[in-house]
Order: C-alpha cells, then structure tokens, then sequence
C-alpha cells in the first residue's frame, strides 16, 4: 500500500519536481508511472524510497508514515522495497553473485538459504553464466537484470523500477515486463517508471501520467494515449 | 545480526583491504611513515636519557668515615632510598689512588703509609641527581659520618640535562603525534570519500548503519596492524645497522656513550604495544567517524 497525498518536493536550487501530488497504490496492484522526461517519475521513487523527503504532504508506505520515521527505522524500512535504480546502482566492487547476495545478507539470512536463492533468482533474469563478472564485465542490459535480481531476491512486498527496461532490446524488455507481472501475481505490489508505450500498452495495467510534476491523468492503458507518442532519450 | 553475518563482515573488511589495494598502500605508507617518525624520536629520547644518566652514575659521592664505623654507617646509606650504588675505599686503597700517577715507590708514599691520614670511605653513586642536596643532609646526620664531598656543579647540569632531554622527547613526540593525527585523518576520509558511492547503495539495499561500519572498522584495524608492524620492524631493522656501525667505530665512541647505548629490547616492547594500540585505534575510530557523514542518508 503505497499513499501520497498533497506531496511536493522543492529540491534546493528551488526546482520543483513534484507539485501537490495525490494517489494511492493499493497491495497487489501493479502500476505505470510514465510522463515526459523531467516530468518528475525519479523524484516520485526517490520520495518512496527515502532518498528524498518530501517538502510538503503525507506519504504511507507499508504502514510507515516516511515523514515522521525514525532514523533507525529507515534500513528495515527499506528491506521491505525492491528497488531497481534507474542508473542501477551496482557495487563494482562485488560480482554479480555478490551485489544480489547482498541485498539478502542486510536482512540477516543463512549462508546456505543465500546461496540457494541467489542462484535461483539469477536464473530467474537468464544471469547465471555471468554470476562471476564483475559490474563493468557485463552489456547494460545485464546490468539492468542484475539490479532487477537484487531488488527481487528477498521478496519485497514492493518492487519499484525506475526504467527497468531502458537499456535492453526490446525482447528482453518484454521478458522483464513479463517477469514483473509474473511476480506481481504472486502478491507484491509493482510500480514501473517506464518510457516504453508499446510495452506499456502490452501489459493493460493501470497508468499514472504525470506532466511537470502532477498528475494529468491515472486511468487504465486503454484509456491513455501517449503525449506525442515520440520515445525520449531516458537519462543514462 | 547472525553469527553468520559476524563472520561475512570480517571476511568483507579484510577483502577490501585488497580490494582498495591502492589506497590501502597509501594508507599504511603514511601511518608507517608517521610511526617511523615517532619511533626514531622515541629511541632517541631513551638514549638521550640513558646517556645522561651514564653520567649521573658516574658522579660520585664521596662519603669520609669515622674510624671503625663502617659497619654501621654501610648499613644506614643502604638504607637512603636514593643510593643506588656503595662501593667501599679504605684508607690504603684511597692512598693508592692518590699516588697513582707518582711514584708510589717513593719516600713521601711509604712514610705516609705508616701513619694513612686519609679515612676510610664510601664512594656513593645516586638513582637521582638533582636530589643529591637532600640526600647529602640524610647522609651528613649519620653518626660516624665524618664529612661528605658532593659534586655540586656538576648536580646542577645533570639534572638540567634531565629535564630537558625528558621534555624535549615529550614535545616532539607529542607534536609528531598530532601531525599524524592530521595526516591520518585526511588519508582516512580520502580513503571512505572515494567509496561514498559504495556506502549510498548500501543504505538504499536496506543495510543498517552497523552492517555497513563494521567491514569499514575491520579494515581500518588490519590497515593500522600493517602499519604498526611495517614501523616496528623498520624500526628494528634500521637500529640494529646503527649499532653495528658504532661497534666499527668502538674505539671513538668511548664507553661512556657504548654504556649508554639503550638495547632495542628494552624500548621494542613499548614501541610495539604504542603503535598496535594507536594503529588499530586509530583505524577503527577513524573510519567510524569519517563513515558516519556518509551514512545519512
Ligand atoms: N537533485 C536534484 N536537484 C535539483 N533538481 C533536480 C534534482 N533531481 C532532479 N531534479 C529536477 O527535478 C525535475 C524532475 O526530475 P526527475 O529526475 O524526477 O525526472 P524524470 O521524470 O525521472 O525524468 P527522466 O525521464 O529523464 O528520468 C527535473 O527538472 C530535474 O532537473
Ligand atoms: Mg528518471
């Protein structure tokens, strides 16, 4: 369950990224977040995971009230997201294997139980093979699935992906998609930022547009037609 | 956090010792370099120290007794916490002294042996010097002390000499200390500067504070240890040449500084447990400290 309301973040230099924003995720729900780029979709993530506060208004997620958590709160707060960054945020310094492991390793799980369900999620993303590479041995687009592994692998009861198909051709990001709705069926709650109408049609799921900041419009894909239709350039 | 946990972090800390291998060599390069330093003040302050009091050994008490006295009086001066050292002159050997360089042959030296004016004595070296006032007062009021010849001048440079070798070796050392302090510190925060990015995604992976501190701790420790150990045996290395090259030269150097000399032993121990104690404490609070700024977030 995810809940903004009346949310507005002024980032320092005085850019307003989000303005006034309502909306409610319910659990389970799988949604699009799409808009022009500088729309502000990152700055809707960064708010849900904490990296950013917001300037004005109220925002629940899982039942914490992120403006008024704890210090303390915020890492176990944070275990229960699956995060896939938009610049992926790898650790270079730790293979494949290791940067997946270690999202489990936070939470405070059994040697053997990480081995088993590392493997099995790399697997999940077609990475086995490269589990011994390091971030910068790896295309772009296996390092997306990397990130994607890592935000999966200690069932999240939110997954949010900040342009989790931005790198790859475009099977794969149907494969990814796919994978997500898969996931989402099982229970946890999705929401996507995602460039990619077709895809975004594809899959039927409700979208949030927004435009400079608000919401121009949350409706069903059916019911949305993208602004201009032209694919920008996502911001590497 | 599990056991299994513990053992991953300390794993982890270690790894990126290796792993961060360039900064890590800069890191003990500085630290050693900053116990070198320290360590050759040390040394040398201890061999100032024990020079001087080669010196202050060397200057003598004379004690004069009573005739038959010796007993008694042996037992009081053993008593005077300051005396470090009695050594026994009878008359006859004080004669001799005395005619040493003449002819002890001559007509002077045997008819003053038949009736020895000089008194037998105690020459008496002290533990300190610059209390060699009070203790001569102690001595005076035994009883069948005749009278007591003190170095006076020479007291009175000695213990100068003390002073200032003890507080110049506080100084430098304390100021090489701080120095390093600086030094170390600026390394320490290059060092976690360089791996904010690290310590970002970590925090947004979900990673409490601790789990992230203790590999950087870890290593912190490992690197001071290296360090430590790297200084201590340079340290040994370099001391034990220097004493080799003065035992060339023996004959120059004279045994009053030979005596002197302070074996590596007997400083080893403190310079060691000094820079282990300092190294892995400064390795674990330094990281700590500079980790913390990057851990808001
Ligand atoms: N740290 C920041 N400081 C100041 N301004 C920022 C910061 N991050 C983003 N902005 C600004 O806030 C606005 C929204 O940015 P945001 O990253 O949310 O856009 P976006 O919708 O994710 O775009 P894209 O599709 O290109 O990723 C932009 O005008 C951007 O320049
Ligand atoms: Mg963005």
């Amino acid at each position: 369950m995810i809940l903004f309301s009346n949310v507005s973040k002024a980032y320092p230099n005085g850019t307003k990224a989000v303005d006034q924003i309502s909306f409610s995720v319910n659990s389970g729900e799988f949604v699009f977040i799409v808009g022009h780029s500088g729309a502000g979709k990152s700055t809707i993530m960064k708010l849900i995971m904490h990296e950013e506060k917001a300037t004005a208004g109220v925002i629940e997620v899982n039942g914490y009230d992120l403006g008024k958590m704890k210090r303390k709160q915020i890492s176990k707060y944070r275990r229960s997201l699956g995060v896939v960054f938009q610049d992926f945020r790898l650790i270079s310094k730790m293979t494949v294997y290791e940067n997946v492991a270690f999202a489990l390793r936070v939470t405070g799980v059994a040697g053997r139980d990480i081995r088993r369900r590392v493997l099995y999620i790399l697997d999940l993303v077609s990475l086995l093979p490269k589990a011994q590479s390091y971030p910068d041995q790896i295309s772009g687009g296996e390092q997306q699935r990397v990130a994607l592994a890592r935000a999966l692998v200690n069932n999240p009861s939110i997954i949010i992906a900040d342009e989790p198909t931005g790198n790859i051709d475009p099977e794969l990001s149907t494969g990814v998609m796919g994978l997500l709705d898969e996931i989402n069926k099982c229970g946890p709650t999705i929401v996507v930022v995602s460039h990619e109408h077709s895809l975004v049609k594809k899959l039927g799921k409700r979208v949030i547009n927004i435009e400079s900041g608000t919401v121009v419009s949350d409706t069903s894909c059916e019911k949305w037609v993208p602004v201009g239709e032209v694919e920008e350039n996502p911001k590497a | 956090m599990g056991l299994s946990n513990v053992g991953y972090l300390l794993r982890q800390g270690v790894k990126n010792v290796w792993l961060n291998r360039l900064l890590s060599v800069a890191s003990v390069g500085v630290l050693t370099v900053c116990f070198l330093l320290i360590g050759t003040a040390t040394l040398f302050s201890f061999n100032m120290g024990s020079f001087v009091h080669e010196v202050e050994k060397k200057n003598e008490l004379v004690v004069f007794l009573e005739d038959d006295m010796v007993k008694t009086v042996k037992h009081r001066l053993e008593k005077i916490k300051n005396v470090a050292k009695l050594r026994f002159v009878s008359k006859k050997e004080a004669l001799e002294m005395q005619f040493s360089k003449l002819d002890k042959g001559g007509e002077l030296f045997n008819e003053l042996s038949q009736s020895n004016p000089l008194p037998d004595s105690y020459r008496v070296s002290l533990h300190n010097v610059s209390e060699m006032k009070k203790t001569v007062k102690k001595i005076e009021k035994i009883k069948g002390v005749e009278g007591v010849r003190a170095p006076d001048d020479v007291a009175k440079v000695i213990s100068q000499m003390k002073s200032t070798v003890k507080y110049a070796g506080y100084i430098i050392v304390g100021f090489l200390l701080l120095v390093s302090l600086f030094i170390i510190a600026t390394t320490i925060k290059m060092t976690i500067y360089d791996r904010r990015r690290e310590i970002n995604i970590m925090k947004f992976v979900g990673a409490s504070n601790t789990f992230i501190r203790i590999p950087f701790v870890v290593e912190g420790v490992v690197l001071g240890l290296l360090a430590a150990f790297l200084a201590y045996g340079v340290l040994y290395l370099g001391y034990s040449y220097m004493l080799d090259i003065m035992k060339e030269f023996d004959v120059e150097v004279g045994p009053m500084v030979r005596e002197g000399i302070v074996p590596f032993a007997e400083v080893g121990g403190w310079l060691i447990a000094g820079f282990v104690g300092v190294g892995s404490l400064i390795g674990a609070f330094g990281s700590m400290f500079f980790v913390r700024k990057h851990l808001r977030v």
